[in-house]
């Protein structure tokens, strides 16, 4: 999670993204060369008869496949929230799904709850409306998250 | 740009039996795997002190011959499956993420079903026992055509190995992509602890073998129950196809097992030695050249089935051939020692016996490689004690080394360093008294999955069954360590060892907390 730059307009402005060490083309490289081992092995024993395995190798690079296209779809996700003088503006990218959020600053609320399992949901509510945030991080950075956002909210708007 | 660092304490993490059903943290699901592999550890040991008490004196003493068999097999399968593959999991889902400066696996939901699929395979495994029948008495090699003789009990051992595979492909899938996607700002992949490495080479390894098996295991069920005849010869199957199919899965299984191993190795030396890795470019290519060489040499398992003396040749020289990055790790490791600032600590011992033992089991290994003697060998208990000293002394002895390396950092608490030596010199010492004099007896002949033998070898079976109970009960031992350690343990020290150099030790605290490394750091 990194704090970028308020910009014009804005007094506070925050956004989570991945941190993708590899390339696109490294995972190609390293899910395709799988893919096809496990593939040439796969012909290779029905060459000789043990057609079953075949069937096994194609649901795992079926499991490759989804596994390198959830990478690919999920690259660029990211969530940026930005707060101004009137509002409060939450906008993410998951996958090919981008949403943006515009809530009122003077009635937002910054909500925590704990399910059952012991995840945390961090959300604003306004009137009624709950719009979630911090789906990139992990339960702790989510309440930091929380507590800045709380803190922000609650300063003077022409600070 | 600033980078936010705050942790926010005030948040525990959840409790309660919800937390462990539910968990996606990598540090929850990698204690429920070594506590998952521990246990089947025990279980696979009383099978293997069954074995042991039957073999104490020549005669039919203790159980029936078939129940004997199925001891074998149900010994094998849960050391392999259960035991040992489950611990190195274990140990790269608690420090695969750490070491990368990752906030936790890929897929971390994949990561909580890989590890649920576990037990009930293992239910599978043990109920087997008490099905119409018993278990399969097959061996772990699950070789046709005997297969097809046994009953019920040898289907839910291939429903178990089904889920058990699938664990495993999960499991490869989610660390190859966490150690490809998810390492910090400036871990080049040259820059990774070879602990990682060694584990990206392990899950292409499992990604590779897995459908093979589950192929074989698959043609074993319809044949037995559908009417094919993959390896039936009255119908015009072939049984020795199952072998190679095995062992085209078998003995990348064995690297499977012995990479991870290496890898914890390579760890805790240089940690000990207070030196860097000696050699790590050359440590990270050995060690991919072992993992392909182990797909070119699976039938050196399968000379007496009979084959050309061409590919006798082959298997032979490839197999030798694999001593080669062998020899560069154990050189690179003694080398690492040297002129080092060594200490002795358990870790360390664990370490150095790994060293000594598994380094014993190669030779053996190449002693094995070579046609002719192997002709003479196979099927004995000289081929026993070769991959125990592989599996036990190499696997076992590095994951207690890696146990005893990063329990401060898993629990926050230091174990008991009296008992631990104590736990290092009963294990090698009863470890090589169970399994040093089964190569005397294979080499006059003794052959291995028999519960009666011939007087000749009662004295080399008397020591063994001696051993075994004293390695057996030395893990009480290490139990009791555990349950000190985490009851009343001494608080550790921020950095326990002096030489650790990973992320885990230098950007963490002790011990790491649920979260760790929100943000990545950056490496240099």
């Amino acid at each position: 999670m990194w704090t970028v730059a308020a910009g014009e307009g804005a007094q506070f402005a925050i956004v989570s993204r991945r941190n993708n060490s590899s390339s696109q083309h490294a995972r190609l490289l390293v899910f395709g060369s799988l893919g096809l081992f496990t593939l040439s092995v796969g012909i290779g024993f029905a060459l000789i008869g043990a057609w079953p395995v075949m069937p096994f190798a194609g649901i795992e690079c079926v499991a490759l496949f989804l596994a390198y296209r959830w990478l690919q779809s999920h690259d660029d996700d990211f969530e940026l929230i930005t707060i101004d003088a009137d509002h409060v503006v939450v906008q993410a990218r998951d996958g090919s799904k981008v949403e943006r959020h515009q809530l009122n600053r003077h009635w937002a609320q910054v909500v925590t709850e704990e399910s059952p399992g012991g995840r945390v949901r961090v959300f604003l509510r306004v009137h009624g409306r709950e719009v979630d945030f911090g789906r990139l991080l992990v339960d702790d950075a989510r309440l930091s998250l929380a507590k800045r956002l709380r803190e922000q909210l609650s300063r003077p708007v022409d600070s | 740009m600033e980078a936010v660092h705050e942790h926010d304490h005030g948040h525990d993490h959840p409790s309660g039996i919800m937390r462990w059903v539910t968990t996606t943290n990598h540090k929850d699901i990698g204690t429920m795997y070594l506590w998952f592999s521990f246990t089947m550890f025990l279980v696979g040991g009383v099978m293997a002190l069954v074995i042991r008490a039957e073999l104490f004196q020549p005669g039919l003493q203790v159980v029936e011959p078939e129940f004997f068999n199925q001891m074998t097999t149900l010994h094998g399968l849960i050391m392999v499956f259960g035991a040992i593959m489950p611990a190195f999991v274990g140990f790269a889902n608690w420090q695969i993420p750490m070491m990368i400066g990752a906030p936790d696996m890929a897929f971390p939901r994949m990561n909580n079903w890989s590890f649920w699929l576990l037990p009930p395979a293992a239910m599978l495994l043990v109920i087997s026992m008490f099905v119409p029948g018993g278990s399969a008495g097959v061996g772990w090699t699950l070789y046709a055509p005997l297969t097809v003789q046994q009953g019920m009990g040898m289907d839910l051992v291939i429903f178990a190995v089904h889920i058990l595979g699938m664990s495993s492909i999960m499991g490869s899938i989610n660390i190859i992509t966490t150690i490809l996607n998810m390492r910090a700002p400036g871990m080049t992949m040259m820059k990774m602890p070879l602990f990682v490495w060694t584990w990206l080479i392990t899950a292409y390894l499992l990604i590779a073998a897995m459908p093979v098996l589950a192929g074989a295991v698959t043609m074993t069920l319809t044949d037995r129950h559908f009417g094919t005849n993959f390896f039936n010869a009255a119908g015009g199957g072939d049984p020795v196809l199952f072998q190679h199919i095995f062992w085209f899965f078998g003995h990348p299984e064995v690297y499977i097992i012995a990479i991870p191993a290496f890898g914890v190795v390579s760890q805790v030396l240089p940690a000990f030695s207070r030196k860097p890795l000696f050699g790590y470019a050359s440590m990270v290519y050995a060690t991919a050249s072992i993992a392909i060489l182990s797909f070119l040499v699976w039938a050196h398992h399968m000379y007496t089935v009979g084959m050309p003396v061409e590919a006798q040749l082959y298997y032979m020289f490839a197999t030798m051939l694999i001593a080669v990055p062998t020899g560069v790790k154990v050189f690179n490791w003694v080398a690492t020692m040297w002129k080092g600032s060594l200490t002795f600590e358990t870790p360390m011992l664990f370490a150095i016996g790994f060293l000594f033992l598994f380094t014993l089991g190669g030779f053996t290994g190449l002693v094995l490689s070579l046609t002719p003697v192997d002709v003479q060998l196979h099927d004995t208990y000289y081929v026993v004690a070769h991959f125990h000293y592989v599996m036990v002394a190499g696997a076992l002895f590095s994951a207690f080394a890696g146990v005893y390396f990063w329990l401060p950092k898993w629990i926050g608490k230091m174990y008991d360093e009296k008992l631990g030596k104590l736990h290092f010199w009963l294990s090698i010492i009863f470890f090589n008294v169970t399994f040093f004099v089964q190569h005397f007896s294979g080499l006059a002949g003794m052959p291995r999955r028999i519960p009666d033998y011939a007087l000749q070898f009662a004295d080399f079976n008397m020591i063994s069954s001696i051993g075994a109970f004293g390695f057996g009960l030395s893990q009480l031992l290490f139990l009791y360590i555990l349950v000190k350690a985490i009851r009343s343990g001494e608080k550790a020290p921020e950095k326990p060892w002096e030489g650790a150099d990973t992320l885990e030790w230098t950007h963490l605290p002790t011990p790491a907390p649920y979260h760790s490394f929100e943000t990545p750091p950056t490496v240099k």
